[in-house]
């Protein structure tokens, strides 16, 4: 593993409610520096990443019904036309856990459907927040969101109870294949937590602790 | 204060990512006992609270880019026309936090003004973070929505925020009457709910009301 390719697996992330424009800023100074593949964002902040990421390597990644995710289909695909004329190329939609866990899972598979259908060809990644669901549950959300064309599976909201475990990469990893990604996200802080989501599975990251974890590669 | 004035001084909540459909409904039911100032429920379920609700005449509220407050002006919008198309006469909106933080104020007022005119003659409550915030922005905020035509100022939005007499203090006698305080946040008992009434509390918001209810005496 080198700390570029590390680099290019992390979405860089700046989500709390305590973000401010000089926190943006700074975020995407250290993703242009790094190269992060993204930065993590609130719709409310895409614009000004993607004029400050005009031209570098880095794509803006927005999080769609985020974090509560009990929103109606209509909603998220609105908001997902809107942060992508924003300048979001990436979108990680929070899965309707409410429904879900009602046992709806045909109004889950619409809203992926949906949601994979409003992102065109942009990247698409759908948040189970795994910290609610049982083992069949996240593996039947797996399996309903790669036959709707969801290009990820996503472990965590980061507001949950609790974040990316080895346990629930392997799952997502061994239900969706080789052909869907899975991103860890959730408690990802150190070199080692990052290493170890990537050896059980995940190809992609979502951690607000990307230098940290970068500068823990160099000097490994 | 018997239980159904305080109940008509609350706002019964039950907003989480995992609700369940049979949860909402026990939590509907229980609320019906009540005469609720309001109940707020994940903008998902307003249309089956609207239904369950349905010649009580108690108000829905709308949850507006809650709790982050970090979605655009335009995706806020779109929430409350759902919300007001699907029965809910009152929005909780959290403020566009980022903008808030960054002595963005325009921009504060205008998120909040754009959901004021979606809602008309609805109630319209800013919802801010006391804990993070000086006095000085207390008021500062609460000035800014007011000019926004917002109703009410709501003091948390989870994140451990609580909510003290001192910061419905600072912003009553700053505003006085011009703008509603609602406390969320570290109101669990009867004792802290009656203490905020005390010094002039207008709303309280609880996502275990019938705990604080309970408390009351019944005559």
């Amino acid at each position: 593993m080198t700390k570029e390719k590390l680099a290019r697996m992390i979405d860089h992330t700046a989500l709390k409610i305590e973000t401010s424009r000089a926190d943006i800023e700074k975020l995407c100074e250290e993703a242009r520096r790094y190269h992060f593949i993204s930065v993590a964002i609130n719709p409310v902040n895409v614009a000004l990443a993607a004029k400050l990421l005009k031209g570098t390597d880095v794509k803006v990644d927005a999080g769609i019904g985020f974090f509560l995710g009990a929103y109606p289909i209509d909603f998220k695909v609105f908001e997902v036309k809107d942060v992508i004329e924003k300048g979001a190329e990436e979108l990680d939609m929070v899965m309707n856990v409410a429904a879900f866990k009602s046992g709806n899972y045909d109004l889950v598979r619409r809203e992926m459907e949906a949601f994979a259908e409003a992102a065109g060809d942009k990247v698409t990644k759908v948040i189970l927040e795994t910290a609610f669901l049982t083992d069949e549950e996240k593996i039947k959300a797996c399996e309903i969101a790669k036959e709707a064309g969801v290009k990820f599976v996503k472990t965590s909201t980061g507001f949950g109870p609790s974040g990316a475990t080895i346990h629930d990469v392997k799952l997502m990893r061994k239900t969706v294949g080789p052909d869907v990604g899975v991103k860890a996200s959730g408690g990802i802080r150190t070199t080692e937590d990052a290493l170890a989501m990537i050896e059980a599975g995940a190809n992609r990251l979502g951690t607000s602790s990307g230098v940290k974890i970068i500068k823990g590669l160099e000097e490994s | 204060m018997t239980k159904e004035e305080l109940a008509r001084m609350m706002d019964a909540s039950f907003i989480k990512m995992d609700v369940t459909e049979t949860q909402l409904r026990e939590f509907i039911d229980k609320c019906k006992k009540y005469p609720f100032a309001a109940i707020a429920v994940d903008l998902f379920y307003i249309p089956l609270t609207f239904k369950l609700l349905k010649g009580t005449g108690i108000p829905i509220v709308a949850p507006i880019s809650y709790p982050l407050g970090g979605m655009t002006t335009e995706a806020k919008v779109c929430q409350a026309q759902y919300a007001l198309e699907n029965g809910a006469s009152e929005m909780d909106m959290s403020i566009n936090f980022s903008a808030f933080w960054s002595g963005d104020y325009e921009v504060v007022r205008e998120d909040i003004e754009a959901v004021v005119k979606v809602a008309q003659d609805k109630v319209v409550k800013a919802v801010i973070y006391v804990t993070e915030m000086t006095d000085e922005e207390k008021v500062k905020i609460a000035r800014i929505a007011k000019e926004a035509g917002a109703k009410f100022i709501s003091t948390c939005c989870g994140f451990g925020c609580v909510a003290k007499t001192h910061d419905v203090k600072v912003i009553k006698d700053a505003l006085g009457d011009e703008m509603k305080v609602m406390v969320a946040g570290g109101v669990h008992t009867t004792e802290q709910a009656l203490a905020m009434i005390e010094i002039g509390v207008d709303r309280i918001h609880s996502s275990t009301p019938f705990d604080i209810l309970e408390g009351i005496e019944s005559p």
